[in-house]
């Protein structure tokens, strides 16, 4: 049976989707639709950090810079080594989300009940959004925030 | 002439091919929630079609692949191959273009920066594609001549 092309390429088409949407019933992941939704993290508009929160929280600059000043907090530097060598937010640990699993003794060590912010290389980048993650629900800290703005907002700004 | 034409060369460019697109579909079938975050990192995609694309085009991959090595529908399976290598080399063309680095999807702060080693793999990887490119227009070419061979004959 001799098929036109146009047929030939439809039939990959479908094929691909059939088998596609059929793997998406074995993925282990309730977060996971088939259409994705963007997500939507709740942001901290005061200066105090809640006591419960149900998931990482988005914090401004100034959010930021003030806990920073009172040293109230933990930054974390989601970016890879080489970045953070170049520059970082003073005081700032690093904990490279693309290697994580590197980091787990590091990771472990770190007080689970304090307050940490996690940081990348500004709202383009989701590395601090993956941290963060990773941090609140496989190694369960208490209060995670993330700076969206990261290191070009924190530079920009001329802050330590 | 006929040298070349013993090298069966459309014959050994569809086995390099397949295996190419087999070996790049297997990681991505495995993880797609991972490969749906890298598609998000190139910022050229609506967020609701990411898991979709993550979900269809390693299969699509997986599918072309076997079909060039075992030599089915091969109209229809290189005129996709075609499209889907210029598709990739758009898509790795525009991140080095605008700087971003597609690792963590962040755009590099200073132009001149760290960045310019992954600059280097990212063209590394489109002249890569090129080559795949080059290869697929081979078997075109050939699958086409043989066609007209059998209508000839």
């Amino acid at each position: 049976m001799i098929m036109s092309k146009q047929k030939q390429i439809i039939l990959i088409i479908t094929l691909s989707f059939s088998l596609g949407i059929l793997r998406s019933f074995f993925i282990n992941d309730q977060d996971f639709f088939i259409i994705k939704k963007e997500r939507v993290l709740e942001q901290i508009n005061t200066f105090s950090i809640p006591n419960d929160i149900t998931g990482p929280m988005v914090v401004s600059l100034e959010f930021a810079k003030y806990h920073h000043d009172k040293s109230s907090v933990i930054f974390i530097d989601a970016r890879d080594p080489e970045d953070y060598d170049k520059g970082h937010i003073q005081g700032a640990i690093n904990i490279p989300y693309d290697y994580y699993e590197d980091y787990d003794d590091i990771i472990d060590e770190l007080d689970d009940s304090a307050i940490y912010i996690t940081y990348c290389n500004g709202e383009e980048c989701s590395l601090s959004i993956d941290l963060a993650d990773y941090l609140y629900n496989d190694k369960l800290f208490d209060t995670i925030l993330i700076f969206e703005g990261g290191w070009p907002e924190w530079k920009e700004s001329g802050y330590p | 002439m006929n040298f070349i034409k013993s090298l069966r060369l459309p014959l050994i460019f569809r086995f390099i091919l397949g295996i190419v697109f087999i070996y790049a579909s297997y990681e991505k079938i495995l993880d797609p929630i991972g490969f749906s975050k890298n598609i998000h990192n190139y910022h050229v995609t609506p967020i609701f079609i990411e898991n979709i694309i993550a979900l269809v085009l390693p299969w699509a991959e997986l599918i072309i692949g076997i079909f060039l090595i075992f030599g089915l529908f091969l109209e229809g399976t290189i005129s996709i191959t075609i499209s889907m290598l210029v598709f990739f080399i758009l898509l790795l063309s525009q991140a080095v273009y605008r700087g971003i680095d597609v690792h963590c999807g962040c755009f590099s702060i200073d132009a001149n920066d760290e960045s310019t080693n992954f600059q280097f793999e990212l063209i590394k990887r489109i002249i890569e594609d090129i080559i795949f490119l080059g290869m697929a227009y081979v078997i075109k070419f050939n699958n086409k001549f043989m066609n007209q061979d059998d209508a000839l004959e």
